[in-house]
């Protein structure tokens, strides 16, 4: 069955890479002129143009492109003049490592709130739980990033304002996830350092996601606890916790699980926003450096990564689905 | 309370709340004991809106990164300000000689690598420079015909024809290691290798970079030990990094910034005046700037100084000719048109408007600082003189690009021209006919001018002609001089340093008051 997922992938693959081709060459712009500065003359900016295959026609340019990119290669960045598959691997684990922390946040706040508000619904304590969520969901991340840096970086001083980790400090590359590479090394002070540069980049990009999974974590408990099955096992004299952690939780995860794995898209697209604010070298930020330059190859590139990783959740959230609930078979 | 006092040890609840008070505390500590700080001669960090995107030096033309590359590697010549003109550098003097230049190079200096400086190495990078698929900059050399090294220590450059601008050519141009390029191939931009007072150390793609003193360096040696370089695209992030003691130097202080961190006693701001030269192109092959009247009347109708004090906060410098103090070629007897938007409708009515005109003026909001707030004070202005302004934002990759001012597309338009040393490249690249499309403005009296300045290797000489290119410029006005911004550097108080108007920090020039 799995090979039909991903046979099923194929097409999908196909047109996105043509779409985004389309419309990175549709959009007015020019990367020559752009990255040959100021002093550049005409006579320079056409010869460029020729040498990078910028001249040639559109339909050719993709025959390019595509031949190319069935072997794994995307070609060399216009901007970075490097393979764009190597740009791409430098920081798709600073991106993931950001993706993964931010998700953990979310999920540790909203499933406690969103079980509590749903147990105790009603009362005080939901409707601020609930009110906090819609604050969540209503912040810009950009402007919390900016107002957290602002107060717990320049103020306060308590966070580091920008980038992955502190100067000076050497980790062998294994996975190049920081936290899993310095527990690795057993570097506890390269940790530390990794885990406070993730801090206020993770909560940025963790609240409104946090938001949302907390109302459907409180909706989803809320529809459970009137199945007979929560009133079977009261009967049987299970304990409270037993009841809600075991029983209610375990069959809402089915929702929750969806709505995170569509939200870890949404992750992604908040990444790019926030690394480019916290400087946190990741795909997100170098995505907004392809497009703002018209950096074809590398957008390409970076999109199709987009959409793969966007499959590969998708996948493992079907995966997951199996593991919470065994009646589902892919 | 009473359960508290009853068990004696801590209950389940209190444990949780006292081990995540811990945890809080190990995570926030660290910065803690950095609250009362200062800039040390071991290591000075620098927030940088723009550092090298790649290890490869030539793969780029802008000043800022100019200015981190020269700490490992050095050119030949480089520019002073005070006055402004040329001094040598892995160059000890140099001679123009009709169509050759011919460079005496400094003896006795050595690679980081320990290999000795000679003329191969100057014209091994040379060669990289015009030969690189990823080099940005090819056209510095376009008018080489031939390189020759006589001896060890002598490069000669011929050319196709005198070129006089040829130091403003090179003063860029870092050269590197022959024999470590020979060691390690197409490896060896991961290694660094040049004569500079800093070696290279590490660096990350978007994270740090880092270099270390050259204690053997050939002149005088550094006092800060180690310098990191970071990228911080987010002008608030840089800024609250200083606040806070995460970095010693940033640069591009927003200005409404500026006041606070004056008022704060570990910070100084640093002020220069800057290189860019801020205009507006008024392209004479557009309707209605094909009229010189019309294009003076313009030039009547900007109150530039109102704009200088009202939106930079006064950190800015109006020109009054086409160039700042601090260019070759610079003309101090220039007066620019003064504010006078009656004068501007009676010139228009003189063009054949009596009713005034309509106009577009293209901008790339976010380019510039306050650049849209600055076209928006111009519209209004202009408004007073007779032109009815409408505004057009353009993503700068279309503004800049072929189909914009590069393609010769745009009448009217918003424009600052950084690392301004010399008049002949903005005269060159704007005003010369051909050079390229972004004014089709033509003048044959000019572009004689210009071709003449560019063979005479006088320097006093060339000054006057740039000078009369200069007052041809001020009276057909293809362009409404403003003025250049001040560069604002935000730096911890005990760093002795003064900014160089070229947008290079170059930390060998630091010290650090105990």
């Amino acid at each position: 069955m799995l090979r039909r997922r991903i046979i099923g992938a194929i097409p999908v693959v196909l047109g996105i890479s043509f779409l985004v081709f389309l419309l990175m060459h549709i959009a007015p712009g020019d990367p020559v002129s752009l990255l040959l500065g100021e002093d550049a003359t005409d006579a320079e900016i056409q010869r460029t143009r020729h040498e990078w295959g910028l001249d040639q026609p559109l339909l050719v340019q993709y025959w390019e492109f595509l031949s190319h990119a069935v072997r794994g290669d995307f070609g060399k960045s216009l901007k970075f003049g490097e393979p764009v598959t190597k740009l791409v691997f430098e920081r798709l684990p600073a991106t993931a490592e950001l993706a993964f922390v931010s998700l953990l946040v979310a999920v540790l706040i909203s499933i406690p709130i969103g079980v509590y508000s749903a147990i105790k619904h009603d009362s005080l304590l939901d409707h601020a739980g609930m009110g906090l969520a819609l604050v969540g969901v209503s912040l810009p991340n950009f402007w919390l990033g900016i107002m957290l840096i602002y107060f717990l970086g320049g103020q306060l001083n308590l966070l580091p304002v920008a980038g992955r980790i502190d100067y000076g400090i050497q980790l062998e590359p294994v996975t190049r996830l920081y936290l899993v590479d310095s527990l690795i090394a057993g570097n506890f002070t390269a940790f530390w350092s990794a885990l406070r540069h993730l801090l206020m980049p993770a909560v940025t990009l963790g609240t409104s996601l946090a938001a949302i999974v907390t109302r459907i974590t409180r909706s989803s408990i809320l529809e459970v606890m009137r199945q007979d099955f929560i009133t079977t096992a009261r009967a049987k004299g299970l304990g409270e916790t037993a009841v809600v952690w075991r029983h209610m939780l375990r069959n809402a995860m089915i929702t929750i699980i969806t709505i995170l794995g569509l939200q870890l898209g949404a992750l992604l697209n908040g990444s790019v926003i926030t690394e480019t604010v916290f400087s946190f070298p990741g795909i997100g930020d170098l995505l907004i450096q392809a497009i703002s330059l018209r950096d074809y190859r590398l957008a390409q590139g970076l999109i199709f990564f987009f959409a793969m990783m966007y499959f590969v959740v998708n996948l493992l959230v079907d995966l997951l689905y199996m593991l919470v609930d065994p009646r589902i078979k892919l | 309370m009473n359960r508290e006092k009853r068990s004696g040890g801590i209950n389940r609840r209190q444990f949780i709340r006292r081990s995540a008070a811990l945890g809080l505390g190990a995570v926030l500590s660290p910065s803690i004991a950095r609250l009362s700080w200062s800039a040390s001669r071991e290591r000075i960090a620098v927030y940088n809106s723009s550092v090298a995107d790649s290890l490869n030096p030539y793969n780029h033309s802008s000043s800022p990164i100019y200015g981190l590359w020269q700490h490992i590697m050095e050119p030949l010549v480089e520019v002073g300000y005070e006055p402004v003109g040329y001094t040598g550098v892995l160059a000890e003097s140099w001679e123009f000689q009709g169509k050759k230049w011919v460079f005496h190079l400094r003896k006795g200096v050595r690679f980081h690598d320990g290999a000795p400086f000679t003329s191969k190495d100057v014209i091994f990078s040379v060669n990289r420079i015009r030969t690189d698929k990823n080099s940005l900059q090819k056209s510095n050399f376009k008018d080489v015909v031939e390189m020759q090294a006589p001896d060890d220590h002598t490069v000669v450059f011929v050319m196709k024809q005198p070129n006089a601008v040829f130091l403003d050519r090179v003063q860029n141009r870092f050269i590197l290691s022959k024999a470590a390029a020979d060691k390690y191939g197409d490896q060896m931009d991961n290694y660094a290798t040049g004569t500079g007072a800093y070696k290279f150390v590490s660096y990350q793609r978007g994270g740090n970079f880092v270099m270390t003193r050259n204690d053997d360096y050939w002149g005088p040696k550094a006092e800060i030990k180690e310098v990191i370089f970071r990228k911080v695209t987010e002008e608030a992030a840089r800024v609250a990094g200083l606040e806070a003691g995460q970095v010693d130097v940033i640069n591009n202080v927003p200005v409404h910034d500026v006041p606070r961190l004056e008022r704060n006693s570990r910070l100084r701001v640093e002020k220069v005046e800057g290189l860019r030269t801020f205009f507006l192109a008024l392209n004479p092959a557009f309707k209605p700037f094909d009229n010189k009247l019309v294009r003076q009347a313009a030039n009547y109708s900007v109150d530039a100084s109102a704009i200088v004090k009202n939106i930079f906060n006064g950190n800015g410098f109006v020109l009054n000719g086409p160039l700042g103090p601090h260019v070759i070629g610079y003309d101090p007897t220039h007066k620019r048109y003064p504010y006078d938007p009656k004068k501007a409708r009676e010139l228009l009515a003189k063009a054949g408007y009596p009713n005034g005109v309509e106009v577009k003026l293209y901008f790339s909001a976010g380019r510039y600082p306050q650049d849209r707030e600055v076209c928006q004070v111009v519209a209004a202005q202009m408004g007073k003189g007779g032109f009815k302004v409408e505004l057009v934002n353009q993503e700068w990759v279309i503004f800049w690009g072929t189909s914009g001012v590069n393609g010769g597309r745009l009448p009217f338009y918003y424009i600052g021209r950084g690392s301004l040393v010399d008049a002949d490249t903005l005269y060159d690249q704007y005003f010369r006919t051909g050079t390229t499309k972004r004014l089709s403005y033509s003048n044959p009296e000019f572009d004689k001018l210009i071709e003449e300045e560019q063979k005479t290797g006088d320097p006093k000489k060339r000054v006057v002609l740039l000078q009369q290119a200069g007052k041809i410029l001020m009276e057909e006005v293809p362009f409404m001089p403003l003025y250049n911004l001040a560069d604002l550097y935000g730096v911890a108080r005990n760093v002795v340093w003064k900014a160089r108007p070229d947008e290079k920090i170059w930390v060998w020039d630091m010290k650090i008051r105990s």
